[in-house]
């Protein structure tokens, strides 16, 4: 499982210049990854308190499976104001 | 095959006309592929919806959503994880704007299931705005 890899966002109006925006997140990833391990130990740890580890080792799982859902994820909303696009990939 | 070897011969047999004979081989050659295309192999060959699609027109606004299903299950399967205590908060809210769903019985093997028979559903509503919801 790939988490995504490229986000998108456009924004435009008519008769202005539009905004766009293309963040690729593989190079966010490896930034962000100390503060994912450390949430994830996190989670672990407050799911294992509360609960059991088990199901705290499912949730983060759960979790990490959801953020790489994603991808795919289009949204776009055309309307007379503007024009939004929000793509995942 | 031997369907059609039948209505050869009764055409040489001249009990039946050129045109009959046409007719009948059309309407066999037809019903053949239809079972062919039901058979379990055929479906099996079906490739799976990936994106539950979600259009949205009207006159002022269209709105087109693209959900990946990864990201249904991924959701299902975090729901049943969920603590009791919030899944009752979760239940009463869904409850209050009448959608009866429970998700304490939601389980990723389900939603596989229920799935594969929204493969071939297709929503469309007509009115105010133009609503269609099908997968892909």
């Amino acid at each position: 499982m790939i988490p995504p890899l490229f986000l998108t966002v456009r924004i435009r109006e008519p008769g202005r210049r539009g905004f766009r925006l293309w963040l690729p997140l593989l190079l966010l990833w490896p930034i962000l990854l100390p503060l994912l391990l450390l949430a994830a130990a996190f989670m672990l740890l407050v799911g294992a308190l509360l609960f059991s580890p088990l199901r705290a080792w499912r949730a983060v799982a759960a979790t990490y499976e959801m953020i790489c859902a994603f991808r795919g994820l289009t949204v776009d909303v055309r309307s007379r104001e503007e024009t939004v696009l929000i793509q995942i990939r | 095959m031997e369907e059609k070897k039948k209505i050869l011969e009764m055409l040489a047999a001249g009990k039946i006309s050129v045109a009959e004979a046409e007719q009948l081989l059309a309407a066999v050659g037809a019903e053949g592929a239809a079972s062919a295309a039901a058979s379990p192999a055929a479906e099996g060959k079906r490739k799976s919806p990936k994106f539950l699609r979600v259009e949205v027109k009207s006159e002022e606004e269209n709105v087109n959503v693209r959900v990946p299903f990864q990201l249904l299950r991924a959701g299902v399967k975090l729901a049943s994880l969920m603590p009791a205590g919030v899944q009752g908060q979760v239940q009463e809210t869904l409850n209050e704007k009448g959608i009866s769903l429970d998700l304490s019985k939601a389980r990723p093997e389900d939603l596989e299931e229920m799935l594969d028979h929204l493969a071939d559903l297709q929503i469309d509503v007509d009115g105010k705005e133009q609503v269609r919801i099908y997968m892909e």
